[in-house]
Order: C-alpha cells, then sequence, then structure tokens
C-alpha cells in the first residue's frame, strides 16, 4: 500500500483518485523533484537570470550574458592614498599637476612611520622646461639626496623616473622632489607627476 | 656607468647606528631646510645615483649614467627658440662623452675647488654625531 499524505495525495503528486498535484521549481535552490510542472519560463521562476547578470561571451539556458569584465583599482584619482593592513607596511602615492620657477620642491610625501623601517621611493613625472640644459629634478628621503635626473628639456615633454631607498627612524619621514637650476637664468618649468613610497617592515 | 666621488654639503642632523646596522644603509639622516647632498655642479647629461656616504671624509660616492637622449638645435636654427630644438637618441660616442665630461669636471679639480665653484659651505656634522659614526665604523673594523 503507498504511503499517504494530506489531503488524500500520495507523495508522488498523484492523488489516490488519479488527480495529478504539480511541482514547482523554486529560485531558492537548484533542485527539480520528480513530478509534473506547469509550463513556464526560468526567468519567470528567478528574475535574477537576465543577461545583465551573466558574464559577456557565457550563455546560460540561452540567455548570452553582457556584463563586461572590470578590473579593480586600489587607488583611483586620490591626490594622496595609503594601503596597507598595518602601519608597519604602508605604500602611498601623491600626484599632482606642479610647476614652478627655478629651484624648488615640486611634490612632497610625508610618511608616518610607526617604528623604524626603509622607504622605499620612486618618482615619475613628465617635465620640459624654458631653457635648455638648466634644470634637473632631484629626490630626496629624509633630508638626503638619492638621485639627480638628466636636463629637462625645452622642446617637449620629457619622462622622468627614479627609485631611491633609505633605512628611517620612526616618526614623520618626507620624501620630496624638487628642481634645481645650474644656470641661474630664470626658468619657468612645467610638469605632472607622482611619488610613490612604501615602509616595508625592517627585516 | 661609472662612479664618482662628490663633496657633501648641508647639515647632518642625526646618526642612528641601529640604522647603520642595515646593509646599505647610512644610519644618517639630513636636514629638510638644508638637507646632505652632493655639491651641487653641473655634471652634463648624466643622471647620478647615490651610492653611500663617506661622513669621515665629507664625500658622497654616486653612480653616474649618461643620458640616453640629446636635446639639440636644428642646422641654422636658434638654440633659444623651442620650435628649432629636438630631441633624439644619443649615440654610443656621445654617451662616453657625457661620461668623460663628469668625470674630467670632478677628478680635474681638487675638493676645497668643487666647494669654492659650486658657492657652498663644508658639511655641518656635531661633534656627537662623528663620534657616534667612528665609533660604529671602528667596531666593524675589528
Amino acid at each position: 500500500m503507498s504511503p499517504v499524505a494530506q489531503n488524500g495525495v500520495d507523495k508522488q503528486g498523484v492523488s489516490i483518485n488519479g488527480v495529478q498535484v504539480e511541482q514547482a521549481l523554486n529560485a531558492a535552490n537548484e533542485t527539480v523533484n520528480k513530478g509534473v510542472y506547469a509550463a513556464t519560463t526560468l526567468s519567470a521562476v528567478d528574475a535574477d537570470l537576465t543577461v545583465g547578470n551573466i558574464k559577456d561571451t557565457v550563455t546560460i539556458f540561452g540567455f548570452l550574458g553582457t556584463l563586461a569584465a572590470t578590473i579593480s583599482h586600489d587607488n583611483q584619482d586620490s591626490a594622496v592614498d595609503t594601503q596597507g593592513n598595518n602601519e608597519t607596511q604602508k605604500i602611498y602615492c601623491q600626484t599632482a599637476g606642479v610647476g614652478g620657477n627655478d629651484d624648488g620642491v615640486v611634490l612632497t610625501l610625508t610618511l608616518d612611520c610607526a617604528q623604524a623601517t626603509v622607504i622605499e621611493a620612486a618618482f615619475f613625472v613628465s617635465a620640459r622646461c624654458t631653457v635648455a640644459d638648466a634644470l634637473k629634478l632631484q629626490m630626496y628621503i629624509d633630508g638626503i639626496a638619492q638621485g639627480e635626473t638628466t636636463y629637462i628639456v625645452l622642446d617637449d615633454y620629457h619622462q622622468f623616473y627614479d627609485i631611491g631607498n633609505k633605512a628611517v627612524s620612526s616618526g614623520n619621514r618626507v620624501v620630496y622632489l624638487n628642481t634645481h637650476n645650474y644656470t641661474g637664468a630664470g626658468v619657468a618649468y612645467w610638469g605632472t607627476g607622482g611619488i610613490f613610497a612604501g615602509c616595508p617592515k625592517l627585516a | 656607468m661609472m662612479r664618482l666621488k662628490i663633496p657633501l654639503t648641508g647639515t647632518v642632523l642625526s646618526y642612528d647606528t641601529e640604522l647603520a646596522e642595515y646593509r646599505g644603509s647610512s644610519g644618517i639622516a639630513g636636514d629638510l631646510n638644508d638637507p646632505i647632498r652632493p655639491v651641487p655642479i653641473d655634471l652634463g647629461n648624466v643622471s647620478w645615483r647615490l651610492i653611500a656616504i663617506d661622513l669621515e671624509n665629507d664625500l658622497a660616492e654616486i653612480e653616474v649614467k649618461p643620458s640616453e637622449n640629446i636635446n639639440t638645435v636644428r642646422d641654422g636654427g636658434n638654440p633659444d627658440n623651442p620650435e628649432d630644438r629636438f630631441t633624439r637618441p644619443s649615440t654610443e660616442q656621445e654617451r662616453q662623452g657625457f661620461l668623460n665630461y663628469a668625470k674630467n669636471l670632478v677628478e680635474s679639480h681638487t675638493k676645497d675647488e668643487l666647494y669654492a665653484m659650486s658657492g657652498k659651505k663644508r658639511l655641518v656634522k656635531s661633534e656627537e654625531i662623528m663620534r657616534k659614526y667612528q665609533e660604529f665604523h671602528s667596531s666593524k673594523e675589528k
């Protein structure tokens, strides 16, 4: 004898007197029980089944996805930003349009080092100036010159980058970029660039 | 590339022997208002990077690299007119010339003459900083 459930129907959805009971799909899970179902569409069962929710080039139940891949950025459109999970490991970035005349600091970054560490710093600049063979860019970490570029050119924007590192004690430590004029003539300078600096934990 | 030793100017703010223990570290910090730097003489069409600081002799050892580009004037052009200037890759011969210029400039002058040419004072450092520096380096030589 078949087991009898509520309302006189057995567990397969067929009533004792022969009347069929429909099963239903559930958007909450993927289970499809054995039985009889009313005609429907899957997107009616789960409204999230749309082309916009499926990655492009992938087809699911006849829906060709249109969702474009995206790249997440760690740092977008920030003049100054910090990254890192603790104070012993941080990455800083400062970008700015810079300009000026003759000697002068064009970009400054202050790092709050909670403990003695090594500052690794790099800068990038695209620049030009008004006098040939006059200006060079210099990077300083914690009050010591780490390097100097070749001449900033007269005719077009040229790119510079440099990298330096220095062990520093705890506290506020400054990394900066400045121009130096070797000719003495008044020189106007235009550039845009940034400083990246990090404080990895001192091994 | 090549290495040169250039006299230092600026003010030494501190010397940290703990930091000096780390390979490649000088342990030195400079005054932000008068930073430690090689005397500002124009070495020409080269870039340089700091390798080491010698506080005993007030010298910076730097690694000099010739510029990969040269900014020059078109035939018959005006050097002061940006439109008459252009930048092109430097040749191997020109790059060697850039290095030779920097080397000759430094090595053909005494330390005193380089200070005079730059118009900068000698490196300022306290007796306390020098004592710590000399004690640390003496202990490393043992």
